[in-house]
């Protein structure tokens, strides 16, 4: 029998718990990654009644997130979940990433009476890990927004209630040494120097040309960045590509527009865009690179949480896209610059080969 | 009067500089009240199916270029392209071999690509007034017949809209395609088969891009 009465609800087998015990366990349960309502039931021995009436109230206070809701299943997360969009990492996975994080901050005050910036933070945790023995290697790295990362984020007041990792002495060495480094330096060091690396191309080539194009408003610049970036573009990234693409064309015209003052009005719109294209891309990446460490019984929501972000983020650029090829696609050609080198006429001749016979 | 557009007219429209580029301008130039018609076959099958092939080509000559051990008969892409395609595949990959710098020649080919593509785009968005007989209702028997003489499938549906099409409006035929495209062919294929020769009376007159 499940009472609730003044606040106090009895259990099936007699144990009161009051409604703050009950959603302190909700939240509990929820600290190792969302969990479906029946999940969290079958864990706390509740029955759904109770869990849906606590749930909700624990929504209304902003304490947990609604992931995901299909006819099947409805899921819940933390709002404070340290794992990025609340992904189902394992127990392990999200221990040892916070004990990382909290023997870095540790070590960081230590050495400099600081914390580190949060983007220095993760470059540090993950050059830490290529540059660590096995041990360490276990812990997931991710590409995201800005590079490489670990699969949490840092908060301060949930880091520091984890052990920080036992570091070996070569491993202390090696953190040291990266702290004194990086210590003071602009974020923009930590990612070139990550961006420096193999296979990291397709982001150094964002940071290094393209913000600085579309910063000096350089038209030339832009596009041949973006040219180079198409060229670097990680062939898994497929759901991405066509948009990719199709916002390659449409910079490719408009940067080569005749007058001058109508490309800059462009650039704006250009730059809007390409960092909601970006975000798209990245979120992509991570989705993609997260894939292997999730436990196959937790695929199906990881799916699910995946198909949630990147379909709304996707569809959105996709519109804002398709209105500008719209755009291009009514601008006179005579108002477009076309190369008349021989190269250029050239490559021209070759593509139109054999027209009269399609 | 009603121009009934081949394929290759938008093509040749869209190659700056190219040997038909200029007759193909002046036309578009003195369109005036002319009425300008592209069949459904081309604007929604053929040219997206070309432009396509097309993409897959430059697509392939970046990851060559940019990657020598790349695999080029294993991509998705070089399974796309016709004989035809390969071969202009292995022209720009030739011309990038010889360059020093492939990224700027990379650049390149997808630049005049995509100017390309947009003047196609801008045709057929802004200079086309009609599009005529859905795919579905292309007279199987005649494309059949057509495609007996040409050869050429593409030809055969484009060829069988515009007689169907000129049954209802009278047109002009305008391509640059001398060897298939000729009266003579149309008349042999009715001659051939009499109950389309009933059914499509009219033969529609074909002129030549080259000879405008």
């Amino acid at each position: 029998m499940f009472l609730y009465e003044d606040g106090v609800v009895y259990m099936e087998e007699k144990i009161r718990k009051t409604a703050e015990e009950i959603k302190s366990e909700i939240l509990n349960q929820l600290n190792n990654g969302p969990l479906t309502t029946s999940e969290i039931g079958n864990a706390i021995n509740s029955n759904w009644l109770t869990i849906e009436k606590f749930i909700n109230e624990l929504k209304t206070d902003g304490k947990i997130i609604e992931i995901v809701t299909t006819p099947k299943m409805k899921v819940y997360g933390r709002a404070d979940d340290l794992a990025f969009y609340g992904l189902p990492f394992s127990e392990e996975i999200r221990r040892n990433s916070a004990q990382l994080l909290r023997a870095i901050v540790d070590e960081w005050k230590r050495e400099k009476g600081i914390t580190p910036a949060r983007t220095i933070l993760q470059k540090v945790a993950v050059e830490l890990i290529e540059k660590a023995d096995k041990q360490l290697k276990e812990i997931p790295v991710l590409r995201f927004h800005y590079g490489k990362t670990l699969a949490i984020r840092y908060e301060e007041s949930q880091i520091s209630t984890y052990e920080p990792i036992r570091l070996s002495l070569d491993q202390i060495k090696i953190l040291k040494d990266l702290i004194n480094e990086y210590y003071q330096k602009p974020t923009k060091y930590a990612k070139l120097k990550q961006y420096g690396k193999k296979s990291m191309e397709f982001y150094l080539e964002k940071e290094n040309n393209l913000l600085d194009g579309l910063l000096e408003l350089n038209c030339k610049k832009i596009e041949e960045s973006l040219i180079k970036m198409s060229v670097y573009y990680p062939i898994e990234l497929q759901n991405s590509f066509p948009l990719f693409d199709k916002f390659i064309y449409c910079t490719t015209i408009l940067l080569n527009l005749k007058e001058n003052n109508i490309k800059k009005e462009y650039l704006q719109k250009i730059k809007e865009i390409f960092y909601l294209l970006w975000d798209v891309i990245t979120t992509e990446y991570f989705f993609y690179d997260a894939d292997k460490y999730i436990h196959p019984a937790k695929k199906e929501l990881f799916n699910q949480i995946k198909i949630n972000n990147l379909n709304s983020k996707s569809s959105n650029v996709l519109l804002l896209i398709e209105d500008l090829e719209s755009e291009v696609n009514s601008i006179n050609p005579e108002h477009i610059d076309v190369p008349m080198d021989e190269e250029s006429m050239e490559i021209r001749r070759i593509l139109a080969e054999g027209a009269e016979e399609e | 009067m009603n121009w009934f557009l081949d394929m290759c007219i938008l093509i040749f429209y869209s190659e700056v500089g190219g040997k038909n580029y200029q007759k193909t301008v002046n036309f578009v130039e003195h369109k005036k009240d002319n009425a300008f018609i592209i069949c459904l076959y081309v604007s929604k099958d053929n040219l997206p199916k070309w432009i396509k092939r097309q993409m897959a080509i430059t697509n392939l000559v970046e990851n060559k270029l940019s990657n020598d051990a790349y695999n080029l008969e294993e991509s998705e892409d070089y399974r796309l392209l016709f004989p035809k395609d390969k071969i202009k595949l292995m022209k720009l990959l030739s011309i990038g071999a010889s360059v020093n710098d492939k990224i700027k020649y990379i650049e390149n080919t997808k630049r005049n690509q995509d100017i390309m593509f947009q003047r196609i785009n801008y045709f057929l968005k802004n200079l086309i007034d009609k599009e005529v007989v859905p795919i579905k209702e292309i007279d199987w028997d005649l494309k059949s017949a057509i495609f007996i003489f040409t050869n050429n499938m593409s030809d055969s549906m484009t060829m069988a809209s515009g007689i169907q099409y000129n049954q209802k409006e009278n047109i002009i035929l305008l391509t640059g395609d001398k060897h298939d495209w000729n009266e003579y062919n149309i008349k042999w294929v009715l001659d051939s088969e009499p109950h389309l020769a009933k059914k499509y009376a009219k033969i529609p007159e074909i002129r030549y891009i080259q000879k405008m």
